[in-house]
């Protein structure tokens, strides 16, 4: 397992410098913002943050993507290592990529915003295992046929959590806006609903993979 | 004892089809492998490497008969050299080599350094500009550096200059003097074969149509040539693959002293070459 771990921290480097020096920027900005008016920076800062928040929640997709380039997987993939471990390694990395991503957001979350913000984020989480879990079943049944295809699947479901959870729930939290319980349940409530619910379905679909995935042809 | 052992294989891959195969590559020889484009030699590899799965049937390999619980360990003593160029372009081969240590348990960068040096393929040179035949050196570097005790070769030197080529078939020579090595020669380059093989086998539209030790199949078949008008429907029987044309006919034979016998100087025996023994065994397909 720590060998597909290495591949996948080989292919990934660049997005683990990018979510480090965004860390660090972020955090420039956060102890800084007392000193500077950071307001005319702000929208560059939002959406570098975003980019580079894709990127980590999607870091598996994109490895798969770049190592189906010359057909890599080919080669990659006949190195020893067992397709279970394989399989168990790409778990391990999204979850250690959420993780990640968690990291990016909080010290995102303190450059003056509003920790309301949290909420939207555990709902992308629970989400993102969701469409994770999904995506490696896939994996493990055809390996990386459409590859790219896949990818857009998988964030489909997470734009549109973006546009219609995230969004609205920054705009009515920051304009005290109350639209009744039913929205509050839908703010704070079902993230983690939708958390719990990722959870369980990525462990359940981690057991049901490790079967298929032995059985299946790599290339 | 063989380093192979295949027993009814049987996968299907949209229209193509490998039908009940059996196979045994004997351990400690040299196998090679012959075939046209599209036979279903990679196809029949890729159930070496567990890159393909079989929808039947029994594949053992180096000793064991699960190559899914074993797949670590064997692929620790199986080299392998692809078809086509899929390495990690964005790579030299030193940093290939780092991510090599990795996975192999018994990598020998001492003995990859020296390959790469022999083989004059540069070291912090980026993959995606090295030339075909570089990659393709660097493959077989790769695949001699972790003490594989099996090599499996898929058409190594379709794409190298003829000189390096007969280096290429030196240095398998030499490493057979360990006969704890096997080596799995897939190729259409049949003098390559002649060369080094000590076993053939061929395979065509997903069957094997023979494997056989090189010596005896050279010495059990020979091509026969005579005269038109000479053959009765008995002695046409006796003939594989038969052509005719304006001189006469020309054909394989296994039993080409019994038309000697017969015929005495009117046919012309000649031994074969690889190459004719594919050519009459797919006319005599193609016949029936």
């Amino acid at each position: 397992m720590k060998k597909q771990l290495y591949l996948n921290l080989m292919y990934s480097k660049w997005i683990w410098m990018m979510g480090g020096i965004m860390i660090v920027i972020n955090l420039l900005a956060a102890f800084s913002q007392s000193l500077i008016n950071l307001q005319p920076f702000m929208p560059f800062v939002n959406l570098l943050n975003l980019i580079v928040m894709v990127y980590t929640i999607s870091s598996i997709q994109n490895i798969h993507t770049l190592i189906t380039k010359n057909d890599s997987h080919h080669f990659l993939y006949s190195l020893p290592i067992r397709k279970t471990d394989i399989l168990k390694a790409d778990y391990i990395y999204h979850a250690l990529m959420l993780v990640f991503t968690v990291a990016v957001f909080s010290t995102y979350v303190i450059i003056g915003h509003d920790y309301h913000l949290y909420y939207g984020l555990v709902m992308i989480m629970g989400a993102s295992l969701i469409m994770m879990s999904i995506y490696l079943i896939i994996f493990a049944n055809s390996w990386l046929d459409s590859a790219i295809l896949r990818y857009i699947i998988y964030f489909l479901p997470l734009f549109i959590i973006y546009m219609f959870h995230f969004m609205p729930l920054n705009n009515t939290v920051i304009h005290n806006i109350d639209l009744g319980i039913g929205w509050d349940i839908y703010r704070f409530v079902l993230p983690f609903i939708v958390l719990g619910a990722g959870i369980i379905v990525y462990a359940a679909s981690y057991l049901y993979g490790r079967k298929k995935i032995v059985k299946s042809d790599i290339v | 004892m063989n380093a192979i052992d295949v027993k009814g294989l049987h996968k299907q891959i949209g229209n193509f089809e490998i039908k009940d195969l059996d196979i045994e590559i004997p351990k400690g020889y040299i196998t090679g492998m012959v075939g046209d484009n599209g036979a279903g030699k990679s196809t029949l590899i890729n159930h070496f490497t567990g890159l393909l799965k079989a929808d039947r049937g029994d594949v053992k390999i180096l000793g064991s008969d699960d190559i899914e619980r074993d797949r670590e360990n064997l692929l620790n003593r199986i080299g392998m050299v692809f078809a086509e160029d899929n390495f990690p372009e964005h790579l030299s081969p030193a940093k290939l080599e780092k991510l090599l240590t990795v996975y192999f348990e018994a990598w020998d960068s001492a003995v990859y350094h020296k390959y790469l040096d022999d083989f004059k393929v540069p070291e912090n040179t980026r993959i995606k500009k090295l030339s075909t035949g570089e990659k393709v050196k660097l493959s077989l570097a790769v695949a001699l550096s972790h003490n594989a005790e099996l090599l499996i070769l898929d058409e190594p030197t379709s794409n190298l200059a003829p000189t390096f080529r007969m280096e290429l078939l030196d240095i398998l020579q030499e490493l057979m003097i360990n006969e704890e090595i096997t080596i799995l020669f897939s190729t259409h380059i049949t003098s390559d074969l002649e060369r080094i093989a000590d076993y053939i086998m061929m395979i065509d539209d997903g069957e094997i149509l023979f494997n056989m030790e090189k010596e005896a199949l050279l010495d059990t078949y020979k091509k026969v040539k005579g005269p038109k008008g000479m053959l009765d429907d008995e002695t046409n029987e006796l003939l594989i693959g038969k052509r005719d044309n304006s001189l006469g006919f020309e054909a394989m034979s296994n039993s080409w002293d019994t038309l000697q016998e017969l015929f005495g100087d009117k046919v012309i025996v000649e031994k074969l070459s690889v190459d004719e023994v594919m050519y009459f065994i797919k006319n005599n397909r193609r016949d029936v």
